[in-house]
């Protein structure tokens, strides 16, 4: 697949995908002495999400941005169990689609939260796009869902802020007990 | 999310060396906004080793009087610092406002005169050691030896408010310069009661002996520059593998971990338990005693119990349990928290996998029982306990090890052929059956005799 769209850099593609993965066809494509610029202005990139803990340079994305040259180039919200991304509007927010119904619930993801305003909570959503499986799911991201009927960009219906944290990596909570598992007494158990 | 509400959530004071400061500079909590704390100024948090420790001129006797009447005066609580606390703690704890209540009870248990003579006894063979230079018991040589207050940082458990009191009670007898670091879960006791002391005796050395302050564990910018020998000999850390895991990159020599390992306990119930339908009933309230304190989330709550039957009479055991799991006691909720989702899972797995199990209550907070022949994976907590069925109390033994503090047992006179090869495994400590919770004042904790390890002994020898 890298290999196919930078072959077919001089012609107008949609390229959708996590941040991870453009970075790796750019890591391929400078290999093969493919330089910045080349990709064909028509070209629409939607991309998302975090760096999945790869260790990736703190401006890894305007790295992308100038190997690819002046495409247009869209941020979303998406994850593989979504049939279709949300992508952020010129106010900076993520839209939903028509057909998948965002839910804001609790994080220990057992209550719904009211779909009313700012509420801030556990991302879940149900797909209707698709046929074959359940499409609903509860991810493990912390949101800030606004349920107000507007988006300050114009368009109607509920949007996601930008801020997205996922639940792994809230650093923890500091509530210390005097209990505990054989677990952290094995050796390397205290590495991290 | 405004400024204005940015500021509605806990606000938490500092006290420094016997002083209380309040503010609200800092944030913390999931959303930044869940309480806040004045600013930290690490300076002041520090005894320089060039001065003499505050209290180090202080006469035991008057560090004890000073400590009962603190007791008193949190029973009093005149000005009513002791119930702001308990009111803001329900905030943040996730025990609910009875077992807090009642903890908060019982904290004048801990300065009592009679519970810190136990102590200072239990640790040092002559007390006067804490006041002075003594001549050193050995035979022919000329040689003393004193206590010298030691500089301790505490990182507190606070899933029991008695922590807090333990660690000012064992802090002020050795005339220590304690810097108590709060934890998230119990924001609030133990400046609560550094400032009632202060109402007793504002500006006593022992007043001035304590900081008790919020960081987030594991902030750097805090740890790295105060764990260091240069400021303070000892880090008491109190469980939770978190306090621990920033901990280790500090100890070295001159700075020592002095650690209340997190620990795990269990029960061992011999085969007369099951003789009848009420001698099940009464072993299961004993056991149930020993499940619940504190819903389950103490070290001293056992969480597996091995009993001596087969797995008919460990179900009706198992039964009765799971029924005395949900009664409201001193120390437990009737309903305790939920069970969280992947443990859930987990529990509603085995209910399909009978006979080899047998899954009592429900994931609602009253308590839940499994009955297996192997122990399960996965760690039992907020009141869950694992019964599991053994051929013998012996061949159970072979589940303790160095994480395991307490193990109870059932009848008490099976307790003399099994301690031995219990403490060969790894466990602290052998109580009969009930007595989990009620631990005596003045014995070791965890395998050591803490006031004994705080303290720094000093010689002179001709």
């Amino acid at each position: 697949m890298a290999e196919m769209i930078i072959e077919f850099r001089n012609e107008p593609m949609i390229i959708g995908g996590p941040w991870l993965q453009m970075w790796n066809v750019m890591q391929l494509a400078r290999q093969m002495g493919v330089g910045d610029g080349e990709f064909h202005p028509e070209t629409v990139l939607t991309c998302g999400g975090g760096t999945k803990g790869a260790d990736l340079p703190p401006n890894y994305r305007e790295q992308i941005l100038r190997f690819l040259g002046p495409v247009r180039f869209n941020q979303a919200y998406s994850m593989s169990e979504m049939s279709f991304n949300m992508p952020m509007c010129e106010a900076g927010n993520y839209h939903t689609t028509p057909w998948i119904i965002p839910l804001v619930l609790d994080r220990a993801g057992e209550v719904m939260l009211p779909r009313e305003g700012l509420v801030e909570g556990r991302f879940a959503f149900l797909d209707l796009g698709f046929e074959q499986r359940w499409g609903g799911m509860i991810s493990g991201d912390r949101v800030t869902m606004d349920f107000s009927e507007t988006c300050p960009c114009g368009r109607k219906g509920a949007v996601m802020l930008p801020g997205i944290t996922r639940y792994s990596d809230i650093p923890g909570d500091d509530k210390i007990t005097c209990a505990g598992t054989v677990d952290g007494y094995i050796r390397g158990a205290l590495a991290g | 999310m405004s400024e204005a509400s940015e500021k509605t959530g806990v606000m938490v004071p500092h006290v420094i060396k016997g002083a209380c400061v309040t503010g609200d500079a800092l944030s913390y909590g999931a959303s930044d906004a869940d309480f806040h704390t004045p600013a930290l100024d690490l300076d002041a948090l520090v005894w320089p080793r060039g001065e003499m420790p505050p209290a180090f001129d202080t006469p035991l006797a008057e560090i004890i009087d000073l400590l009962v009447e603190t007791g008193e005066a949190i029973c009093k609580d005149a000005d009513g610092l002791m119930s702001e606390a308990l009111e803001a703690i329900q905030r943040t704890s996730p025990l609910d406002a009875g077992v807090l209540g009642r903890s908060y009870e019982d904290l004048h248990l801990s300065f009592s005169r009679q519970n810190i003579d136990a102590q200072i006894d239990g640790a040092f063979a002559d007390r006067s050691v804490l006041d002075g230079w003594r001549p050193a018991p050995i035979a022919r040589e000329s040689a003393y030896v004193r206590v010298f207050p030691p500089r301790l940082v505490h990182i507190m458990a606070g899933n029991l408010p008695a922590v807090a009191a333990g660690s000012i009670v064992r802090g002020a007898v050795i005339k220590g310069m304690n810097l108590l670091k709060l934890p998230s879960n119990d924001l609030f006791t133990a400046t609560a009661i550094l400032r009632t002391m202060a109402t007793v005796a504002p500006d006593h050395p022992v007043t001035r002996s304590f900081s008790a302050v919020y960081w987030r564990g594991g902030d750097a910018a805090v740890e790295s520059r105060l764990f260091t020998p240069l400021y303070f000999d000892k880090l008491v850390a109190w469980g939770g593998q978190a306090s621990l895991l920033s901990a280790k990159n500090y100890i070295g020599p001159g700075f020592d971990l002095v650690s209340y390992d997190p620990k795990t306990s269990i029960a061992l119930i011999g085969r007369e338990a099951f003789g009848s339908e009420a001698e099940i009933e009464a072993v299961a309230e004993l056991a149930a005693a020993d499940a619940t304190p504190w819903n389950q989330s103490a070290c001293v709550s056992a969480r597996f119990m091995f009993v001596e039957t087969d797995a008919a009479s460990a179900d009706r055991f198992s039964a009765a349990l799971q029924r005395r799991l949900g009664i409201e006691r001193r120390n437990a909720s009737a309903v305790g928290p939920r069970v969280p989702g992947e443990l859930r899972e987990e529990i509603e797995m085995l209910r399909h996998m009978t006979p080899e199990y047998s899954v009592f209550g429900d994931c609602d907070g009253r308590g839940l029982v499994i009955r297996s022949e192997y122990p399960v994976d996965f760690h039992p907590d907020g009141k869950i306990v694992n019964v599991v069925t053994v051929d013998s109390l012996k061949a159970a033994t072979v589940h303790a090890n160095v994480a395991t503090q307490t193990v109870g047992i059932h009848p008490p006179d099976r307790k003399a052929e099994l301690r031995d090869v219990l403490v060969a495994n790894g466990a602290q400590r052998i109580v009969t059956l009930g007595g989990a919770a009620s631990a005596k004042v003045g014995l070791p904790h965890d395998g050591f005799i803490p006031l004994q390890r705080f303290v720094r002994w000093a010689t002179d020898e001709s």
